[in-house]
C-alpha cells in the first residue's frame, strides 16, 4: 500500500507557487521581499504587502535535494568557518553560485531577523543585508528559562512596533494596526490547525510519522498569516482523519513509538524515515515541528502585544528545565517508550544542554533515550553507517518497553 | 610591575583560590558582566579565567565537542578546580554561554543565575530593558545568597572596578607606544581574578610598564586571549602589538558608569550597552564594526592584523570575513589565527603569523 501522504503534491505545488508569486510580486507589482528568520513575526511583513522568504527553509531544501555538500565546501573556499550553522553556508553558497532547487533566488529589499530561535541568526542576517545593502530589522526576544517577565514582553513590544512602522515605510504603506490583527488572525488558524495535525500522531497506530512532519511543516513556516496555508492545513487534517477512521498507519505494525528532538537531518532524511520503516519504530512527535504549535498570537485589543508574548514564547527561547518540560510531556502524551536526541553540529541553541535532558527525561518518563550526533545540512557531519550502529540496540530497547 | 602581574595571569585558578579563603568567589561567565554587583553581594567578584589544557572531563560528560574552549574549561573549571564559589554569574550573548545555565544548573551545588541582557545597543527600549535585567538578576542572586546588596559596598566597587578599567585602558591605548603588550595583557588577565584594591595597587606602581619593542605594528582582534604565552608568541616572531580589539582588552576595559542622578544599578546596567565599543556578540548596525576596525587600524598605524578567533566561536567566526574584506580595501592585510585548546599559538598558525609579518617587513 502507499503510505505516501496525497499532501504531498498539493505541498510541492504550493511551494512552487509562493516562490513563482514572490518573483512575479517584487517584478510587476513592486512588492518588496523580506528575507526572514523562521521564528520573525511575519504577521507585521504580510500586513503591509511585504513578502517573506526563508533561508532557513531554503537551505532545507538544498540539503534534502543532495545540493549542500558542493554548496557547503563553496563557503569553505570562501574563508568562512566549516564549524558555523550548516544552514547559513549552504544558503550563502547558493546566493554566491545561483545554484538553488528553487530555479532562481529573489533578492531581498530588507531582512528581518528574530533571535528567539537563536544567536546565530543575527550574525548570518548581517552578512546578508551587508551583501544586499538593504535594511536589518532586528528583534531582540529575551531568552528566559520560564514565561516572559512582563519587561520581555514590554522590551519586545516596543521594538516590534518600530519594526512594523518601519516595514510600512519600506512598502510605501500607511501602519496599519487593524491589518495585523487580521494577519495574525490568520497565523493562529493555521497555528490551531497544525496543532491538530501534529495530535493526530497520539493515535494508535500513528497516521503520519514526524519525518512526515519535518516535510509538511513548510508552509506553517513560510505561509503562517496567509489564508493559503489555512486551506492546506484543513485539507492535511482531513486527510488524516480520514487515515485514523480507515485504519491506515504510517508504520505498519507499528511496534514502538518514539520522540525526536531537535531539527531533522535533512541529507539522511529519507534513508532515515526508510531505517524507521523498516524496523517499525514509529517518529510520534517531536520538539522541532511543535515549535510552531503553541503560540497565541492574537490579542484583540493589542495586536502588537499579542505578537510580542508569543514570539518570546518559543520552545528555543527558554531554558533546559523547559526543554525537560516539554520532551518529558512529548513522550507522555504520544506514549512514546523512547526518545532520540539529535546533536546538531549546527546548531549549538537546539543541542547544548540535550546531555541534563536526555538524562531528566529518563528520569521523569522511565522512557529511554538516546543521543546522535549529526548535521541538520552538511552530510560531511553525518555518518549514516555510524547512525544505524547507535541506533540499532535503541530500537531493540524502545520495541522491549513499548508497552510499558 | 610586570613581574609582579604574571603569577595572577598565569596561575589564575590559584590566584582566585588564593582569594576566596575566607569569603566565596563569585563567578562571571562573562568579561562584560559588571562585576561589581557581585562584589557589593558580598562575595569575592571575578571573571571566569581562559584554561587552556588539552583535556577536560568533567566538561566532556556535559557538552558536545561543538563548544568552544573558553565556555568548555569554563564549565570544567566550576565543575572540577573545587574552588569555593558561592555564586555564578552567566549573562546571555552566544549560544554557547546562554546553555551554561541550563549545563551548570544540575551539576553545580553553587547558584547559577543569568544577567538577561538584551543584545541589542543602540536604542532607548533596550536601555530600560538592561535596567530591568539587572534588577532582576539581583533579585535572584539575593534571594539565591539569602541576603541583599550592599548599596554602600555597590558604589565603592563600582568605583574601585571603573578605576582598574580606566587604567587598564589607558595601558591599551599606550600600546606600542608606553606599553609592552606583555604588560597590557598581564594586567588585563590579573585584572579578572584579582580584588580590585589589589590589582589597583600594582597599576600604581610606578615601575616599569615593559619593554618596548620595535618590529612590525600588528593590531590584534577577537575574543578573550586564551593565556599570556600567546601574546609572548605573537611578540617573539618580531610583532609589536599596537592596538586592541579583544574581550580581553580595550573591549572589556571600556565600560563607564555614568550615574544620571538615578538608581546606581541602573547606571551599571546602561553602561554595558553604551560602551564605546562593542565585539560581534552586541547586535548593531551591520557596518559599523568594520568602520571602527578600519579607523583603529589607521589611528595606531597598524601595517597589519591578526584576527583570532576560538574554533566553534559563531560570534567571531561570522564576522572576521567581512572585516578582513574592509580591511583588504583600505590596504591592511591580515591573517585569521584559531585558538583551541592551546595556550598559545598553534605550530601552522606561528607560520601563518611569521609570514604575514615578513610580507610587512
Amino acid at each position: 500500500m502507499n503510505r505516501s501522504l496525497r499532501a504531498n503534491r498539493r505541498l510541492a505545488s504550493l511551494i512552487r507557487n509562493q516562490v513563482l508569486w514572490m518573483r512575479v510580486a517584487r517584478r510587476w507589482l513592486r512588492r518588496p521581499v523580506a528575507w526572514v528568520t523562521s521564528g520573525a513575526p511575519v504577521e507585521v511583513l504580510l500586513a503591509h504587502g511585504i513578502i517573506p522568504f526563508y533561508p532557513e527553509n531554503h537551505a532545507a531544501i538544498c540539503a534534502a535535494r543532495n545540493l549542500s555538500r558542493d554548496l557547503a565546501a563553496h563557503t569553505s573556499e570562501a574563508g568562512w568557518s566549516g564549524d558555523l550553522c550548516s544552514y547559513f553556508r549552504v544558503d550563502l553558497a547558493s546566493q554566491e553560485t545561483g545554484r538553488t532547487p528553487l530555479g532562481t533566488l529573489t533578492p531581498p529589499d530588507l531582512v528581518l531577523v528574530c533571535n528567539n530561535i537563536c544567536g546565530t541568526v543575527q550574525n548570518w542576517f548581517r552578512v546578508t543585508a551587508e551583501r544586499y545593502r538593504v535594511p536589518f530589522l532586528f528583534l531582540d526576544t529575551p531568552y528566559s528559562e520560564g514565561p516572559p517577565a512582563p519587561a520581555d514582553v514590554e522590551y519586545v513590544r516596543a521594538q516590534l512596533e518600530e519594526i512594523a512602522r518601519d516595514a510600512a515605510r519600506i512598502a510605501g504603506r500607511r501602519y496599519d494596526e487593524r491589518r495585523v490583527l487580521a494577519v495574525a488572525r490568520r497565523s493562529m488558524e493555521a497555528i490551531r490547525l497544525w496543532t491538530e495535525v501534529l495530535h493526530t500522531a497520539r493515535h494508535r497506530p500513528a497516521p503520519f510519522t514526524s519525518f512526515d512532519a519535518f516535510v509538511q511543516m513548510a508552509p506553517i513556516v513560510s505561509l503562517r498569516g496567509t489564508r493559503r496555508a489555512v486551506r492546506y492545513y484543513r485539507r492535511l487534517l482531513d486527510e488524516l482523519r480520514d487515515r485514523i477512521a480507515n485504519g491506515i498507519a504510517a508504520i505498519e505494525p507499528e511496534q514502538a513509538r518514539v520522540v525526536w528532538d531537535n531539527i531533522a537531518i535533512w541529507p539522511e532524511h529519507r534513508a532515515l524515515k526508510a531505517l524507521f520503516a523498516q524496523e517499525r519504530v514509529a517518529l510520534v512527535a517531536d520538539t522541532y515541528t511543535g515549535a510552531w504549535s503553541v503560540s497565541r498570537i492574537v490579542d484583540e485589543t493589542d495586536p502588537i502585544g499579542g505578537l510580542a508574548q508569543a514570539y518570546c514564547d518559543i520552545l528555543l527561547n527558554h531554558g533546559a528545565e523547559h526543554r525537560v518540560q516539554v520532551l518529558s510531556r512529548l513522550v507522555t502524551d504520544f506514549n512514546a517508550s523512547g526518545f532520540i536526541l539529535h546533536s546538531n553540529r549546527s546548531c549549538k541553541r537546539f543541542s547544548l544542554g540535550q546531555y541534563r535532558v536526555s538524562r531528566e527525561v529518563s528520569q521523569r518518563t522511565g522512557a529511554a533515550g538516546v543521543v546522535i550526533e549529526a548535521d541538520m545540512a552538511d552530510p560531511g557531519f553525518v555518518d549514516f553507517e555510524h547512525l544505524k550502529s547507535r541506533l540499532a540496540p535503541f530500537f531493540e530497547i524502545v520495541k522491549a518497553r513499548r508497552d510499558g | 610591575m610586570t613581574d609582579r602581574l604574571r603569577p595572577a595571569a598565569q596561575n589564575p585558578i590559584e590566584a582566585l583560590r588564593e582569594r576566596a579563603r575566607n569569603t566565596p568567589l563569585g563567578l562571571a561567565f562573562s568579561s562584560y558582566f559588571p562585576i561589581e554587583v557581585l562584589d557589593a553581594m558580598g562575595l569575592e567578584g571575578a571573571s571566569m579565567p581562559n584554561r587552556p589544557a588539552p583535556d577536560y572531563p568533567a566538561a566532556e560528560a556535559e557538552l558536545q565537542t561543538f563548544v568552544c574552549n573558553p565556555v568548555r574549561a569554563a564549565v570544567d573549571t566550576v565543575l572540577s578546580a573545587g574552588l569555593p564559589v558561592g555564586l555564578i554569574a552567566t549573562t546571555t550573548g552566544c549560544d554557547a554561554r546562554l546553555a551554561i545555565g541550563g549545563v551548570l544548573g544540575a551539576r553545580c551545588s553553587a547558584p547559577v543565575v543569568t544577567l538577561r541582557l538584551p543584545v541589542k545597543v543602540g536604542s532607548a527600549a533596550a536601555l530600560r530593558q538592561a535596567e530591568a535585567a539587572l534588577a532582576a538578576f539581583c533579585r535572584d542572586a539575593e534571594a539565591a545568597l539569602g541576603r541583599a546588596l550592599d548599596p554602600d559596598r555597590l558604589a565603592q566597587a563600582c568605583t574601585q572596578r571603573e578605576a582598574v578599567r580606566v587604567r587598564l585602558t589607558d595601558l591599551f591605548e599606550g600600546l606600542g607606544e608606553r606599553t609592552s603588550a606583555m604588560h597590557a595583557y598581564a594586567a588585563a588577565l590579573a585584572s579578572q581574578v584579582m580584588s580590585p584594591s589589589q590589582i589597583l595597587e600594582l597599576l600604581d606602581d610606578p615601575g616599569e610598564s615593559g619593554a618596548m619593542r620595535s618590529g612590525p605594528r600588528i593590531l590584534l582582534s577577537g575574543s578573550s586571549i586564551p593565556s599570556l604565552q600567546f601574546i609572548a608568541d605573537i611578540e617573539s616572531l618580531g610583532a609589536v602589538i599596537a592596538a586592541d580589539d579583544t574581550c580581553t582588552g580595550v573591549r572589556g576595559a571600556c565600560r563607564r558608569v555614568h550615574p544620571r542622578g538615578d538608581d546606581l544599578l541602573n547606571a551599571i546596567a546602561r553602561s554595558v550597552l553604551e560602551r564605546p565599543v562593542h565585539g560581534p556578540v552586541l547586535v548593531q548596525e551591520p557596518h559599523l564594526r568594520a568602520a571602527h576596525l578600519t579607523s583603529l587600524a589607521r589611528s595606531r598605524r597598524v601595517q597589519a592584523v591578526v584576527f583570532f578567533c576560538y574554533k566553534f566561536c559563531d560570534p567571531h567566526a561570522f564576522e572576521i570575513p567581512g572585516l578582513r574584506a574592509a580591511l583588504q580595501r583600505d590596504g591592511i592585510p591580515s591573517v585569521v589565527v584559531e585558538a583551541d585548546r592551546e595556550p598559545g599559538l598553534a605550530a601552522r598558525d606561528r607560520m601563518r603569523v611569521q609570514a604575514l609579518l615578513e610580507g610587512c617587513a
